[in-house]
């Protein structure tokens, strides 16, 4: 995001990207086949 | 017709959108959206209406296709029937994204947005759009760099605004 699209009441903070090689493990229901 | 004090948890989706639209007072929380179509995965997509107190927490949305990103909160399309379009205290919170487990071994490349607020074509007009309150706080996004999944320009998180869309700030 350009900052100057950024104000006093957007808050965009502790996201991450991860590289993985290996999926995360998933939740009970997710239904990946 | 939009809705009001409205749950979705807990569900499981596959090959389909969850498109809440013209919204107040939403929890979107728990679920998991597999193989999303098209426009996006879960979120708001307004047609001149109003999405007001949207909390989207703790969901999966797993390899979004088509132009699609994982979580959305934008308008639909471009032209008048989309202006005075407003969204207010939207919170996208803990949500997981992963892009590339359908992909591997395949030529097709996985996308690479994760969340997408504002405009679908910002160089087209828009009026009376507010985006007021915007949390986008503890999302995690996985991809899988040997299926062909790379950031955009803009990375995970874009907000598709201009001047020319007439409306130049989230805030």
């Amino acid at each position: 995001m350009r900052i100057d699209q950024k104000g006093k009441n957007y808050v965009e903070e502790n996201n991450v990207r991860v590289d993985y090689t290996t999926p995360p493990a998933w939740p009970a229901n997710v239904g990946i086949k | 017709m939009g809705c009001e004090d409205f749950v979705i948890t807990n569900n499981y989706t596959d090959q389909v959108q969850m498109e809440i639209d013209h919204c107040k007072r939403l929890q979107i929380v728990g679920n998991v959206v597999e193989r999303p179509r098209e426009t996006g995965g879960i979120g708001m997509w307004a047609h001149g209406g109003e999405a007001e107190d949207c909390l989207i927490q703790g969901n999966w949305v797993i390899d979004p296709s088509g132009v699609g990103s994982a979580f959305v909160a934008h308008m639909d399309n471009v032209g008048p029937r989309y202006f005075n379009s407003k969204f207010k205290n939207v919170r996208i919170l803990d949500n997981v994204v992963v892009m590339g487990t359908h992909y591997i071994g395949k030529k097709r490349k996985a996308h690479a947005l994760g969340i997408l607020l504002g405009a679908p074509d910002r160089s087209q007009p828009y009026q009376g759009v507010v985006f007021d309150g915007i949390t986008l706080q503890g999302n995690r996004f996985y991809a899988d760099p040997t299926t062909g999944v790379k950031l955009t320009e803009f990375g995970f998180i874009f907000a598709n605004a201009s001047g020319k869309s007439g409306f130049s700030s989230i805030i």
